[in-house]
């Protein structure tokens, strides 16, 4: 009678620790997504800002160009880039959000302004990089769909019981979403209007 | 008989259905096209979409790049950019590893067409030469109202632009087309049970008879399979998609 009692419990146990070992897996392998999703992210702001400091460039050198628009770029850019995120942290990747966000907008002033210059405007170079700006916009906002998708995935193991008592064990808490920039939900309006 | 014709009914309703002006653009990213030239405009003749077909199928038969063509009447007020990257995502067009599709998207009512890059193929085909094609070798064609002949200098300028990228392995039209045969066996076997449950009722015309409608009856099943699209059979030894990826690569334009 005692062996079976015993049996019965290592048999118990022995469910436990595969459920503990697969669920376990499971955040892991939710997290590693998570992780390569907002790589992806970052990659695709560096991207654009890259494409902005080679835009800046030729903007330099066509010399009569209004400095102070420029200028606030190179200081939004300066900002954007100074900033490490933590994706556990919300208020570090707020600021992240909130420094490229700003980048973006600076930079639309800079482009604005370029209206006042239509041998500019009409040049081959132009076109190039109003087609380089519109495919990076378009990858960060996948990159960015793509991350909160798999945030989703990872949160709701991490906060459904009773996977979440294995999260806790382990450490692993929710993460936050990358929210929308205030008052661009789509692509910004980056346009040329080149005919 | 009467079997037959049912069939055949329910055959020419789907089709109607599907081909009715409300178009939802929606609606199809649910769908699984097995051809690589999608019209859902009536745009391009059979012959022109046969040729197209013809074109594309063999490029991904030597290469295992796919590229999509696809005509629509309208984005329903949707941006091209984003819906394209869903309908190809959805798709899976271009391999699973190498991620080597292209879309060619146009919505012919909003005169706006877009091209999307799967993650493979964006250092082949990068925006600035997907926005070239667009507005120097399509545009001028669409302008003048001649689309076969944009789609395909367009399509053939990107098979220009991708075509060193990617070989495919050698047993890839095989292992496409086994999926293909057990499709075909499937339907055999379903147009068997349907033959042989009438016989019971029906007790009129000898087995021979109906053995020989049956060829009939295939060929136009394989036909509607490939009219679930909602366009008409092109034919082809087009094997599916292979669910490729797509990150937002690629150019837009107007006309």
């Amino acid at each position: 009678m005692k062996r079976t009692g015993l049996l019965v419990m290592l048999g118990i146990v022995a469910i436990l620790g595969f459920w503990g070992c697969n669920g376990y897996n499971g955040l892991v392998t939710a997290d590693q997504d998570v992780k390569k999703a907002w790589s992806n992210v970052e990659t695709n702001y560096q991207r654009r800002t890259d494409l902005y400091s080679s835009i800046i460039k030729t903007v330099e050198a066509s010399a009569n160009f209004e400095k102070s628009t420029l200028q606030s770029v190179v200081e939004a850019r300066a900002k954007a880039t100074s900033i490490n995120v933590d994706i556990n942290d919300p208020a570090s990747l707020e600021a992240y959000q909130k420094a490229q966000a700003n980048l973006q907008g600076s930079f639309s002033k800079l482009i604005a302004s370029f209206e006042a210059y239509p041998d500019l405007k009409t040049t081959a170079a132009f076109r190039d990089f109003q087609t380089q700006i519109e495919g990076t916009e378009n990858r960060i906002n996948v990159a960015r769909q793509d991350y909160n998708k798999s945030i989703e995935g990872y949160n709701l193991q991490v906060k459904r019981f009773p996977k979440s008592i294995l999260a806790s064990i382990f450490g692993y808490k929710e993460k936050p979403f990358y929210k929308a920039d205030e008052g661009s939900e789509k692509n910004p309006d980056i346009k040329f209007d080149i005919k | 008989m009467k079997k037959l014709l049912y069939i055949f009914t329910l055959l020419l309703i789907n089709i109607v259905a599907f081909s009715q002006e409300s178009f939802d653009p929606e609606s199809l990213l649910k769908q699984k096209p097995t051809q690589l030239v999608n019209d859902f405009t009536g745009t391009l003749t059979l012959d022109q979409r046969q040729a197209l077909e013809n074109k594309l199928v063999a490029f991904d038969d030597s290469t295992s790049t796919q590229i999509a063509v696809v005509i629509i009447p309208s984005l329903n007020g949707r941006d091209i950019a984003d819906y394209n990257i869903e309908l190809s995502r959805a798709w899976g067009v271009g391999g699973k590893e190498s991620n080597n599709g292209i879309v060619l998207l146009i919505a012919k009512n909003d005169r706006k067409l877009n091209i999307a890059t799967g993650y493979g193929v964006e250092g082949a085909l990068p925006d600035i030469t997907a926005k070239h094609i667009i507005d120097d070798i399509i545009r001028p064609n669409f302008k003048g109202d001649d689309y076969y002949r944009g789609i395909n200098e367009g399509t053939s300028a990107i098979i220009q632009a991708v075509k060193g990228e990617y070989k495919a392995p050698e047993n890839y039209r095989k292992k496409k087309k086994s999926g293909t045969r057990m499709f075909i066996l499937l339907i055999m076997v379903v147009i068997f049970l349907v033959v042989s449950g009438g016989k019971g009722k029906g007790g009129g015309g000898s087995f021979m008879s109906r053995g020989g409608a049956m060829p009939f009856i295939l060929g136009s099943m394989l036909g509607s399979s490939r009219g679930f699209g909602g366009s008409d059979t092109a034919g082809g030894g087009f094997g599916g998609f292979g669910g490729g990826s797509f990150g937002g690569g690629g150019a837009s334009g107007s006309w």
